[in-house]
């Protein structure tokens, strides 16, 4: 049966609430903290991207001084590994972006002098790349801004709370053979397998146990 | 090809690097005293021990910017993910070399005591 592990837990589901004054180091130890189960996509990848999901949501936190903490939520569906990234960070200007977020990611152009100015914007500290790699690491990718009721709303509406981010990875599927152990199929080309994820049938119905947890 | 392929490795840290020749960003999966392996969500053409600078930024330690010179010494696919296996240059300067050396320290180091 497909699972999270946290520590030692074994679990469907995962929810960790990170408070911006914390020390990011705590972030990433806690993140390299969850076993995640076999990921058609390199485990480590889908790590980063979140971590830079994450990081982004407590930067926008820590910015504008907000307390709330950063919610992070790991669930096995529907055969996939689906996370959801909640923040209060009142959102932001996607055009401010040195790509366009809506556009297919494969045509984005690192080197572009968006990409430059945007660097040199940040002092060089920030490339640019966290959105862009959650994207094209994870075959589902979801953002939207929410209200105080966690309503989607335009980021222009001026009644954005936060920012939500919605994202799943299959998992590897698995193989057996009369007189042989299961074995994983993984991917192994230059991107993510998306149809697997419209392909897969649902996981069999069983206990959700939760694990919540305050980081700090 | 030899490199830092240990198994079960799991992504303790969060240095970003940037190859500007290949137009590749990715991440520093892990370090060793003479190098680090790269992963990087797309594939690229690169040569064996071809000289590139790379940018480093780990902006929530505080690193960063800064650049190294390395040599690509092995590739591998993993996953949907391309890994690469450099070695630091001696072009690099000191100052770069110990803020490096300041992402291993932060790479070696155990997680934290669980309360």
């Amino acid at each position: 049966m497909p699972h999270i592990k946290y520590r030692t837990k074994l679990s469907t589901s995962l929810r960790l609430d990170f408070l911006p004054d914390g020390e990011f180091r705590a972030v990433v130890d806690t993140m390299g903290e969850i076993g995640y189960p076999k990921l058609a996509i390199n485990a480590d990848l889908v790590s980063f991207a979140l971590l830079e999901l994450v990081a982004n949501s407590l930067r926008a936190h820590k910015e504008r001084k907000i307390d709330e903490p950063v919610r992070i939520d790991f669930r096995i569906e529907d055969n996939a590994l689906a996370v959801t990234v909640v923040d209060s960070g009142r959102g932001f200007n996607p055009t401010r972006l040195p790509y366009d977020l809506d556009a297919p990611v494969a045509g984005v152009d690192l080197m572009s002098s968006e990409f430059s100015e945007y660097r040199e914007k940040n002092g060089g500290s920030r490339f640019g790349i966290g959105l862009y790699v959650a994207k094209k690491t994870f075959p589902r990718f979801n953002l939207r801004f929410i209200d105080r009721e966690d309503q989607t709303c335009p980021w222009y509406s001026g009644a954005v709370k936060g920012t939500c981010i919605d994202v799943a990875v299959p998992l590897a599927a698995m193989v057996t053979e009369p007189g042989k152990e299961a074995e994983t199929v993984t991917s192994h080309g230059d991107k993510p397998p998306k149809s697997h994820l419209d392909s897969f049938s649902p996981i069999e119905d069983y206990e959700s146990l939760e694990i919540i947890e305050e980081v700090r | 090809m030899n490199g830092e392929r240990r198994e079960g490795m799991r992504a303790k840290s969060f240095a970003r690097i940037l190859i500007t020749i290949e137009d590749s960003a990715g991440y520093v999966a892990d370090v060793s005293p003479n190098g680090f392996r790269g992963l990087f969500p797309n594939f690229f053409d690169i040569e064996k021990n071809m000289l590139l600078e790379i940018n480093v930024s780990f902006e929530e330690l505080g690193v960063g910017p800064f650049s190294v010179f390395a040599k690509a010494r092995w590739t591998k696919f993993s996953d949907g993910a391309f890994e690469v296996g450099f070695e630091l240059m001696p072009a690099c300067g000191r100052a770069e070399l110990l803020l490096f050396e300041r992402i291993r320290y932060y790479y070696s180091q155990p997680f934290r005591e669980k309360t």
